[in-house]
C-alpha cells in the first residue's frame, strides 16, 4: 500500500456557483494527529473548503465541484455519506446545540449509527463530555436544556457532540469567533489536547489563534491557497491584502 | 459660549413642531386601534353573551347526559358524534398534513412545492357545502359507504388538511438551518433528520395546527349534512350508522315550534362555543410555552 502523505488530500479542487468561483485549483494536505489550520479573510472560501471534506456542500445544490478530495487515499464521493460524516466531524462557527437536554445532544449522534444500551450510551456521553472539558461543569445538569448553557459551554457541548460518534478528523469552522476571551482560551487548550487522539482541522481568521495552536498553517485567499513562503507571490497586486495575514504568520 | 456655538438651535424648534404633528398622528392611529378593538370585543361578547344567556337558562344535566332526536331528549349522542367525526377526520388530516408539510418544507423543489401549495390553498377556499356534495356523491354513493362516520369524518378531514399542513409547515421552517446542518454533519440521513429532529422539534406547532383544525371542524355543518345525516342514538361503528352532531341540532331544532326543541338548540350552541373556546385557549397556551 502506498502511504498517503496526509489523512486528507485535496487535489486541484474547484468549487463554483453559476455566478462566482469560490475555490480555484486548491491543493492541500491535512496531516494526521496535528492541528491543521486554514487562515484567510472572511469570504475567502475557508468554510466551503472544509465542507467539501465531509460532503456537506451537497446540501447546497447550486455548488458545482470538480477536482478531488481524498480521505485515506479514497475519493470522499466513494464513501457512504453517512459514514464519511461520522468519521469527519464538524463544529460550526456559531454554537448550534439542539434545543434538547445536554444528554440528548451528545447522545444524538451515537444513536444515529447504532443501537446502544443505556449503560453504553451513558458511558459515551460521559467520555465525550470529559474529552470536551465540559463534564465537571454539567455533570449535575445533564437533563437541563442545552440552551441554558453559556456560549462557550454550548460550543464545548457541540465539540462533545461531534466527538461522541468517534470521528477520526474533527473540523472546526471559526469555533471561537462568537466567544469571549476566556471561553476562547479554553477551546484553544482543548484543540491542542485533541490532536493527540484526533486530526484537527481549524478554520480561523484570528491570526493570533492560528499561531498559538497550529502545527501547520495554510493561507486561503480569494479561493486560492497562497504559498506565503514564496516572496514573489506576495508581489502580485491581487494579494495586496493577504500581506497583512502573512506578516503575522511570519512571526 | 455664544449662540453661534449652537447653530442648530433654530432647527431644533422646527423639529419640535414636526414632532407635535407626529404626536397627533400617533394619537389618531391609536384611537382607531382602540375603536376597532372595542368593536371586535363587543361583537365577541355579544355573541358569547347571547349564547350563554340563552343556553345557561335551559341547560340541565339531563340535557347533557341523555340521547335525543332534536325534538325531545338530550344532546349526549350529538356531543359524542361531533367528537367521533372530528377524531375520524384527524385520522386523515394529521398524517397527510404533517408529512405533506415535511415534504413542502424539506424536500420539495420550487415547482412541486409551488403546485402543492396552490392545491392546498385552493382546498381552503372550496365552500364547505361543495365539499359536502363531493363527499355525498363520491363517498356515500359511489363508494357505497352510506351515511356513516367514515363518510362524514373523511369529508371533515379533507377540510382540516390545509390547517394542519400550513401551520406545521411554518413550524418546520422555523427550525434554524444550522440545527439541520449539525445533524447532517453527524451523519444523519433524511429519514433520521425528519423523525428524530424535525418532527420532535415542531411538535408544539403541529399540535397548534391540529387544535385549530379541530376547533374549526367541530363547528362545521355543511360537509356533514349529506354525509353523516343524523342519528337519534349513539354511533358505535365506522360504517352502517349515520352520526349525530351538535351543529345539526343548532340548525334544525331552532326551526321547531316547541320551546323544548329550541332550548336544545341553545344548549347545543353553548356546548359548541364552550368547547371550541377551551380548545383555542389550550392551543394558545401550547404555542406560548414553545
Amino acid at each position: 500500500m502506498i502511504r498517503m502523505p496526509g489523512i486528507i488530500e485535496v487535489r486541484d479542487l474547484n468549487v463554483a456557483t453559476d455566478r462566482q468561483q469560490i475555490l480555484s485549483n486548491v491543493h492541500l494536505t491535512i496531516k494526521e494527529n496535528a492541528v491543521n489550520t486554514i487562515v484567510g479573510p472572511s469570504g475567502s472560501g475557508k468554510s466551503t473548503l472544509i465542507r467539501t471534506f465531509n460532503r456537506l456542500t451537497e446540501l447546497y445544490p447550486k455548488l458545482r465541484q470538480n477536482g478531488q478530495v481524498l480521505f485515506h487515499g479514497k475519493d470522499v464521493r466513494d464513501y457512504r455519506v453517512i459514514s464519511l460524516r461520522r468519521r469527519i466531524g464538524l463544529v460550526f462557527q456559531k454554537p448550534n446545540p439542539f434545543p434538547a437536554s445536554i444528554y440528548d445532544n451528545v447522545a444524538f449522534g451515537p444513536k444515529l449509527h447504532m443501537k446502544l444500551t443505556r449503560t453504553k450510551l451513558d458511558e459515551i456521553v460521559h467520555d465525550s463530555l470529559v474529552s470536551a472539558g465540559l463534564y465537571d461543569e454539567v455533570k449535575h445538569l445533564l437533563d437541563k436544556s442545552a440552551l441554558e448553557l453559556s456560549g462557550g459551554q454550548q460550543q464545548r457541548l457541540c465539540i462533545a457532540r461531534a466527538l461522541a460518534v468517534q470521528p477520526e478528523v474533527l473540523m472546526m469552522d471559526e469555533p471561537t469567533s462568537s466567544l469571549d476571551p476566556i471561553a476562547k482560551g479554553k477551546i484553544e487548550d482543548l484543540m491542542m489536547e485533541l490532536r493527540n487522539q484526533y486530526t484537527v482541522v481549524l478554520v480561523t481568521h484570528d491570526m493570533g489563534q492560528a499561531n498559538r495552536v497550529s502545527d501547520s498553517i495554510d493561507l486561503l485567499y480569494n479561493g486560492r491557497i497562497v504559498d506565503y513562503d514564496k516572496a514573489e507571490v506576495m508581489k502580485m497586486p491581487e494579494f495586496e491584502q493577504a500581506k497583512h495575514f502573512v506578516m503575522k504568520l511570519a512571526k | 459660549m455664544t449662540e453661534a456655538d449652537f447653530p442648530a438651535g433654530r432647527d431644533l424648534a422646527g423639529y419640535e413642531s414636526k414632532y407635535d404633528r407626529r404626536v397627533i398622528s400617533d394619537m389618531i392611529v391609536r384611537i382607531i386601534g382602540y375603536v376597532i378593538l372595542a368593536f371586535m370585543s363587543g361583537l365577541l361578547l355579544a355573541i358569547v353573551g347571547f349564547v350563554a344567556l340563552k343556553g345557561l337558562g335551559v341547560m340541565t344535566v339531563k340535557m347533557l347526559t341523555t340521547v335525543g332526536n332534536t325534538q325531545t331528549g338530550g344532546l349526549a349522542n350529538a356531543i359524542a358524534g361531533t367528537w367521533e367525526l372530528v377524531l375520524t377526520g384527524l385520522l386523515l388530516a394529521v398524517p397527510v398534513g404533517m408529512f405533506g408539510a415535511l415534504y413542502l418544507s424539506e424536500y420539495s423543489s420550487r415547482v412541486s412545492g409551488g403546485v402543492l401549495r396552490l392545491f392546498v390553498d385552493v382546498l381552503t377556499s372550496i365552500p364547505s357545502i361543495v365539499l359536502g356534495l363531493f363527499g355525498y356523491l363520491v363517498l356515500v354513493i359511489q363508494l357505497g359507504l352510506g351515511y356513516s362516520l367514515i363518510a362524514g369524518g373523511v369529508t371533515l378531514g379533507v377540510m382540516m388538511i390545509p390547517y394542519v399542513l400550513r401551520i406545521s409547515e411554518i413550524s418546520y421552517s422555523n427550525i434554524p438551518r444550522q440545527t439541520r446542518e449539525a445533524a447532517y454533519a453527524l451523519g444523519a440521513d433524511n429519514f433520521q433528520i425528519s423523525f428524530r429532529l424535525l418532527i420532535p422539534q415542531a411538535r408544539a406547532g403541529i399540535l397548534t395546527g391540529v387544535l385549530l383544525a379541530v376547533s374549526i371542524a367541530a363547528g362545521e355543518t355543511a360537509q356533514l349534512l349529506y354525509t353523516a345525516l343524523f342519528n337519534n342514538g349513539y354511533t358505535t361503528s365506522f360504517l352502517g350508522q349515520p352520526v349525530a352532531y351538535l351543529t345539526y341540532v343548532v340548525y334544525y331544532s331552532l326551526q321547531q315550534n316547541t320551546v323544548y326543541a329550541r332550548s336544545m338548540a341553545y344548549s347545543a350552541a353553548l356546548v359548541l362555543v364552550t368547547s371550541i373556546f377551551s380548545i383555542l385557549l389550550v392551543s394558545k397556551y401550547i404555542s406560548r410555552i414553545r
